[in-house]
């Protein structure tokens, strides 16, 4: 053998390109397969094609629309290799649907057997309040930091727990499959089965019948976060919801917390606030009654009050009128004394004005002013011819005076 | 209730008075006795008045209590 040749990585690369170059064939080449993956940035779209487990990536500079994942096209164009990168590139010319691929075509009836089955249906959501979230992925990337900042910054005190599990390759269905196993014994409340985005065929473990059904039957409701928003897969479907990436999916989680201790949060103010207004609502009738009462009270004691009063007035205009009968009776006896005494004292001095009218004529010096005289003798009265003899000296008795006399003859 | 009973008495002294037909001395007599029984109406009445005030000073406390609390 020759002496091995050595080179630097640009000498090497060159030397490649120019191989490339050389071979006129790969100048001008149609090639089918299936878009694998596809992004358009700046007018400038790349995707894969893939058929079989190959893949090569491709360039056109135009924006490819309307062709979707798992289509099968036709390409022309030329393979390049960029000694920059090393990479080989099929720059197209034209791309061209052909129709789907057969990749497709049966990730399409899978789907349509197991919707016919009903494993899309029904599948048990994540549960309205989540302390423990498991999560299946792969140790090393960058899904788990993501889903924990996510988790952690929200500060919902959700414990995470990986479940380590192979992602893509051959290992990727078991290593899946026994991780879900346990996670439905260890009995979490919601498992995410989550994976990063990658080229579509890096997702074909998640669209395996095997995995699907297992995702299906698990009792932890299941959270899918496989892949980007764009792809979607039968794990997916199978899954109680789906999430476009696994940060949305840790997202959703501290929605679902947030939701909850939002309505429980609402539930217990309603509830509180119930509870006042029925308090407050007994306060006012009790209050309502009380004032009631007391209006009660108040009207009786005021009625009562009146009633003692008006009495009271009743009894002293009643013992005023008796005071004032008696009073009255008083004055009319008083009155018939005083007019009987009256009486009496016109009568006696009537009859006394008679008794001295008859007096006064009887008077003697009534009968002496009428001519008439008096006679003593001695200190007697003659009242008779026979008290007198001759020779007495008698004493005549005149109104207005008096005469001595000598009796001469008696008869 | 010795109050409605008692009112009861004076407001029949009351009518025993006005219908007459007595002695005044009689009727003084149902005066003093209906005046004595007006006074221990009144007497009753201030007493519960005075109940119905502390009970409803209570009761507004309770409320001015509540209405803060």
């Amino acid at each position: 053998m020759g002496s091995v040749r050595e080179l630097t990585v640009s000498q090497l690369n060159g030397y490649i390109k120019s191989v490339f170059d050389d071979e006129l064939i790969l100048h001008n080449i149609n090639v089918s397969g299936e878009i694998g993956q596809i992004s358009v940035r700046d007018g400038v779209s790349y995707f894969s094609l893939t058929e079989g487990n190959c893949n090569i990536n491709c360039v056109i500079f135009s924006t490819l629309e309307q062709i979707d994942v798992g289509t099968k096209v036709l390409v022309g164009g030329r393979v390049a290799f960029y000694a920059k990168n090393g990479r080989v590139n099929f720059t197209a010319n034209f791309v061209k649907t052909i129709g789907q691929g057969e990749k497709f075509n049966e990730f399409t009836l899978l789907k349509e057997r197991l919707s016919k089955e009903g494993l899309f249906d029904n599948r048990p959501k994540p549960p309205v309040y989540i302390r423990e979230v498991a999560v299946i992925t792969s140790e090393a990337g960058a899904v788990i930091h993501d889903i924990m900042s996510v988790i952690r910054s929200k500060n919902l005190n959700v414990g995470v727990k990986l479940y380590p599990a192979s992602v893509q390759g051959d290992s990727a269905e078991n290593s899946i499959l026994s991780a879900l196993k346990k996670v439905n014994v260890d009995c979490s409340d919601v498992v995410i089965i989550a994976r990063g985005g990658g080229a579509n065929y890096d997702l074909d473990v998640f669209n395996s019948e095997k995995l699907a059904r297992a995702v299906a039957g698990s009792e932890v409701p299941v959270i899918s976060a496989v892949g980007h928003e764009i792809d979607y897969t039968l794990c997916d479907f199978c899954a109680g919801l789906r999430c476009g990436t696994p940060s949305i999916a840790a997202e959703a989680i501290s929605d679902i917390n947030l939701n909850f201790l939002a309505r429980f949060y609402t539930a217990l103010q309603k509830i509180s606030i119930e509870t006042e207004r029925l308090y407050s609502d007994k306060l006012a009738k009790t209050y309502r009654a009380a004032i009631s009462i007391v209006h009660a009270i108040d009207k009786k004691v005021g009625m009562d009050w009146q009633r003692i009063i008006a009495t009271e007035k009743r009894l002293y205009n009643a013992i005023c009128l008796l005071s004032a009968r008696d009073e009255r009776n008083v004055f009319d006896l008083a009155e018939k004394m005083t007019n009987s005494l009256n009486n009496l004292y016109e009568q006696t001095q009537t009859r006394l004005k008679t008794a001295a009218t008859l007096l006064d004529y009887s008077s003697p010096l009534k009968i002496i002013s009428k001519g008439f005289a008096k006679v003593t003798v001695g200190n007697k009265d003659a009242v008779s011819a026979s008290d007198l003899k001759v020779a007495d000296n008698v004493k005549l008795i005149f109104a207005d005076g008096y005469a001595e006399a000598k009796i001469t003859k008696v008869r | 209730m010795a109050l409605e009973q008692d009112l009861k008495k004076l407001e029949d002294i009351a009518e025993k008075l006005e219908r007459g037909g007595i002695s005044l001395n009689e009727g003084i007599a149902l005066y003093e006795n209906g005046i004595e029984l007006a006074k221990s109406c009144l007497n009753d009445l201030n007493a519960s008045k005075d109940k119905i005030s502390a009970i409803k000073e209570e009761m507004a406390k309770l409320t001015n209590s509540q209405q803060e609390g």
